[in-house]
């Protein structure tokens, strides 16, 4: 005989309507308290089929986009510092080793007079270039205004 | 959206071709944000969770290898985000913990018409959905989206597709059972 606790096992096979074992569908049509629970189970599976389906925000797509371009960006800026990091090291590299060569072969001494003739050289270069001090200022402000316009014009090309 | 085979349409999204990867994104957007709606009450972060798929899909795009559907695979990374966001508040039933119903005391049926209107039936079951396993969660919260096959679901949860209908029955009466005690 065919007990609660046996039909409390198949109440949702019932409520899906798939099939059971001989005997649990008369127990649960007959006893009062089965019946309740395939109710229940019945109301449930509604309740869940009908349950509201959210939809993505209207942008959602460009939004994904416009981020996995930031990130290819961010990448990108990334893999040039470094590889600029690593060809001012070799450069630093190589100018220690003439350096150090130069050093090795004796021309120090001998390029001293010649240090002090460019040391005069410049003196007289930059008192001539003190007179034209504002001209000069101005033309470094440009040029980093430039400089900076075009790198946020760059950082608008990737967010957009 | 386009025609362009799902072979395709990967391959391109390979080479870096954005419009590609937009055509993926609307293939699949609505199922994902349904899913992550479901198991996230926040609807902001829904919509961040759901990116942060899409934008994992991107990424793994190169190692993908295409022995499963493309969709199979995304529903895979969504119960992956699922996972790592949920930290439930009230501890959830563990599938070691023994099914109440061989005890279970009968329920008088006046006591079920009485006790629940639909909007409060949806209410509690909610919030019964909330107590659920991750795993029963997700079968029960993607099982009833247009779309989503058991294959899916089978792929996402790593078990066998035959198993699939098994553990949804249980989950729902697990649900079933929460709910009665509540009576």
């Amino acid at each position: 005989m065919t007990s609660c606790t046996d039909a409390n096992t198949f109440i949702e096979d019932l409520a899906a309507s798939d099939p059971v074992p001989e005997g649990i569908r008369e127990h649960v049509t007959a006893c009062p308290s089965c019946s309740a629970r395939l109710q229940l189970a019945m109301r449930i599976e509604t309740v869940l089929a009908t349950r509201p389906v959210a939809d993505p925000p209207a942008a959602f797509t460009n939004t994904v986009v416009s981020r996995i371009r930031n990130e290819r960006w961010r990448a990108e800026q990334m893999l040039d510092l470094g590889f600029n990091v690593f060809v001012a090291c070799g450069i630093a590299l190589i100018a220690a080793g003439v350096a150090g060569l130069v050093w090795a072969s004796g021309l120090v001494v001998f390029s001293r007079d010649v240090f002090s003739v460019l040391e005069a050289a410049t003196a007289s270069t930059l008192t001539t270039m003190a007179g034209q001090a504002r001209t000069f200022l101005f033309a470094a402000l440009l040029l980093t205004l430039a400089l900076g316009v075009w790198w946020w014009v760059e950082q608008e090309d990737v967010t957009v | 959206m386009s025609d362009i085979p799902e072979r395709q349409l990967i391959e391109q999204c390979r080479h870096g071709d954005d419009e590609a990867f937009r055509e993926l994104v609307d293939r699949h957007k609505r199922l994902v944000f349904a899913l992550i709606a479901r198991s996230v009450s926040n609807p902001a972060r829904a919509e961040e969770l759901s990116q942060e798929v899409f934008l994992r899909v991107y990424r793994g795009l190169p190692y993908f290898r295409g022995e499963a559907r493309l969709s199979t695979w995304i529903f895979r990374i969504v119960t992956n985000v699922v996972s790592e966001e949920r930290k439930p508040a009230i501890r959830p039933i563990s599938l070691d913990d023994p099914l109440p119903g061989r005890d279970a005391p009968a329920i008088d049926p006046a006591i079920v018409d009485r006790a629940y209107g639909d909007l409060e039936l949806r209410d509690r079951l909610d919030k019964a959905i909330e107590q659920l396993p991750a795993s029963y969660r997700l079968l029960i919260n993607g099982h009833y989206l247009e779309g989503l096959r058991y294959e899916d679901l089978a792929h996402a949860l790593q078990i066998p597709l035959g198993t699939v209908k098994t553990h949804l029955h249980r989950a729902k009466r697990l649900l079933r059972q929460l709910l009665e005690q509540e009576l």
